[in-house]
């Protein structure tokens, strides 16, 4: 057991406040899509479960990395991690080819640095998503 | 629902998942590129929204128009399966 700087005892709350809200937030309106509301116990186990894997991924992401003897953690870790669900895996080279796409060629440098497509919907996860129960 | 308010929720996603991300690190020395940071996010956005759907889905079995902590506790061990 080793003990943590109370600076970064507070930046981890902090960032755990931050995963919460967020997760929420996408909770209730994904809730709202489907005409559902939420009691306020559920959001927060769901906000806790997510926070609680995202701490898991991290731990798996590192184990890669370092078992790849890289210096960072790259994409090819994050598909090493999805490998098992035939779903998130094309999610994941879905999401990694948009995000290429986006990425204007290496010789030039725009003043962004990353565009994102708003048409992003919660909805459209509704609508013939990849994962295996769908409520639409 | 309005496609408005979807969006500056999805787009607040990665900015507030990549701090947190880098900051759960066990060894804070690590980087993590930022297609990475996007990625995670991005499976962690579909672990919410699948948790949702997975108890609405229960919750209508039920016919209840409330999700309760009961629903989210049936859905949650398969749930867990699913995600690596």
């Amino acid at each position: 057991m080793y003990v943590l700087s109370t600076k970064t005892v507070k930046l981890r709350n902090k960032s755990r406040q931050v995963v919460y809200n967020t997760a929420r937030k996408i909770a209730e309106e994904a809730a709202a899509c489907l005409d559902m509301e939420c009691d306020p116990d559920a959001l927060d186990i769901i906000a806790e479960l997510t926070y609680k894997k995202l701490q898991l991924y991290a731990v798996d992401l590192e184990a890669f990395q370092k078992h790849a003897k890289r210096s960072a953690i790259t994409a090819d870790d994050v598909k090493l991690l999805v490998r098992r669900n035939e779903s998130l895996k094309e999610l994941v080279d879905k999401k990694l080819q948009a995000i290429n796409s986006l990425k204007p060629p290496e010789s030039t440098t725009s003043g962004v640095k990353r565009k994102r497509k708003p048409t992003e919907t919660i909805t459209s996860y509704f609508k013939g998503t990849p994962t295996d129960n769908n409520n639409s | 629902m309005s496609s408005n308010s979807d969006d500056p929720i999805l787009s607040k996603v990665f900015t507030c998942f990549d701090h947190a991300l880098k900051s759960k690190l066990v060894n804070p020395k690590n980087k993590i590129t930022d297609d990475a940071v996007g990625l995670i996010s991005e499976v962690a956005k579909v672990l919410v929204i699948e948790a949702v759907g997975r108890a609405a889905q229960q919750a209508n079995l039920e016919n209840k128009k409330k999700i309760n902590l009961d629903h989210v506790e049936i859905i949650l061990p398969q749930l867990m399966l699913d995600f690596p």
